[in-house]
């Protein structure tokens, strides 16, 4: 088997140069992308003007990403494409998909953004929001690294995904408790379903079944675009723990409380499971494949204390950021550089009388 | 068999001000002042991230969507929105409460 990277290899040794820099020494923000984080650039022509002045915008996000997000885009995406909106599937702001990150240049198509006057800032939230969620995917699922099969279930577990207690009552008692008890049960079954799982491999390796497999073999209802691309093959049926209260409260409570007693459960036994953990966004709660990526957008949101206590982003610190922090404390943490990384182009500069931007 | 709808609790963190949000159209009870509060931040759609797939290539992806008044995200979206803006705990009632 070919030798996984680990979990951190986006460290570089390189410093980093703001995009600001650059522009001020008249530099291309494509050489920015380049020096910076090794990308190559595509921005299609096609579609309506302002093709640049999107890519421009898009730089200024990417400039203003959290570090670890930097150190992903340099470490395992090789491409970052803006392509025009009839390329994506409705209403798709961006996507990942192994090393390349494809961004939607033209949101003013998209409906939920057409038809008002969105501000400039909600543009910006939305972008860095789609750019953090879609490298939280790279961190995950990248084949070159990615985590732990066993950590991603343990970040499925603390967003409180579980089965209706009339179809599995185990993860309602003592069990289920503590998150590390909960993910061993759900690696168990899940490889009971498929030997494949194997909870030491990276989520992203070619060993293990794609991640919308995950989706069937974990949910209790995947869309029908999964059923077309996965397996039917015995699933633990999970539910978020919004759907999951939706659905309890649609039933008869009477019938609910005999049918919990007939498994060893009351109804508050039922009712404190599904509060102990709670998912942290309608998108988390949308996929279990969507979760993790989830998780580390809403690690580097500017939520409040209270929320990063929540159990999900608990662990999402443990198996996404630990480790990323981890290697930079080994290494010692870095400086921005001065200047652009490019000694005799930074002469010529120098030479030009434009030696001040540089600091020296 | 009777439908409940779900019922929201908002808290002030380390006060004592709470409020309970629930059904279509909105209705609350609690501090009257957190009430209003929160009451003038639920008004029209709410934008939601969400994922997006293509049936073609297998392309996944973020999708936005706009969640409208009396779809069944669009209470718990804005109030995940209004806790956010004013700094409340929200959890969700008792599962065998009203």
């Amino acid at each position: 088997m070919e030798d996984l990277a680990p979990l951190s290899p986006y460290r570089s040794d390189r410093q980093y140069a703001r995009l600001e820099t650059y522009r001020r020494l008249g530099l291309a923000d494509s050489t920015w992308a380049a020096e910076q984080f090794s990308l190559r650039v595509h921005v299609s022509a096609a579609g309506p003007p302002g093709a640049e002045q999107r890519a421009g915008e898009i730089w200024e996000a990417v400039d203003r990403l959290p570090m670890q997000v930097k150190d992903i885009l340099r470490g395992v995406i090789d491409e970052l494409r803006l392509d025009q909106d009839p390329s994506f599937a409705p209403d798709t702001l961006g996507t990942w998909r192994d090393g390349t990150m494809r961004l939607n240049r033209d949101w003013s198509l998209i409906p939920s953004l057409s038809n008002q006057t969105w501000h400039r800032d909600l543009g910006y939230d939305l972008l860095r929001a789609t750019l953090v969620h879609e490298a939280g995917h790279a961190l995950v699922e990248d084949p070159r690294g990615g985590i732990r099969v066993r950590d991603t279930v343990a970040l499925i577990a603390a967003s409180g995904w579980l089965p209706h207690p009339l179809d599995d009552p185990i993860p309602y008692g003592p069990l289920g408790r503590h998150v590390a008890t909960l993910s061993a049960y759900y690696l168990d079954r899940l490889t009971r379903i498929d030997p494949s799982w194997n909870g030491d491999l990276s989520l992203g390796s070619p060993a293990l079944p794609p991640p919308a497999q995950l989706d069937r073999d974990l949910m209790r209802e995947v869309s029908s675009f999964k059923r077309l691309w996965t397996k039917d093959r015995g699933s633990l049926r999970l539910l978020g723990s919004d759907q999951l209260l939706r659905r309890l409260r649609r039933e008869d409570p009477a019938m609910l409380t005999r049918e919990l007693a007939e498994r060893g459960l009351a109804l508050e036994d039922v009712d404190s499971a599904l509060r102990r953990r709670r998912g942290i966004s309608l998108y988390a709660e949308d996929a279990i494949s969507e979760t993790p990526a989830e998780i580390f957008r809403c690690i580097h949101a500017p939520f409040s204390r209270a929320e990063h206590s929540r159990p999900a982003l608990i662990e999402g610190e443990r198996v996404l950021l630990e480790p990323w922090r981890s290697s930079e404390r080994a290494v010692g943490v870095r400086r921005p550089a001065l200047a652009p990384e490019r000694p005799w182009e930074s002469l010529q500069l120098v030479r030009r009388g434009v030696g001040r931007e540089l600091g020296r | 068999m009777t439908e409940k709808t779900s019922r929201y609790l908002l808290r002030r963190r380390g006060g004592q001000e709470q409020a309970e949000f629930w059904g279509n159209p909105v209705e609350s009870e609690g501090d009257p002042a957190l009430c209003l509060r929160i009451n003038s931040l639920l008004s029209g759609p709410v934008l939601e991230l969400g994922p997006s797939s293509d049936p073609q290539t297998g392309e996944r992806g973020t999708a936005v969507r706009t969640i409208h008044p009396g779809h069944p995200d669009w209470l718990v979206a804005s109030l995940r929105r209004a806790a956010r803006e004013l700094n409340l705990d929200l959890s969700e009632a008792q599962l065998d409460a009203k």
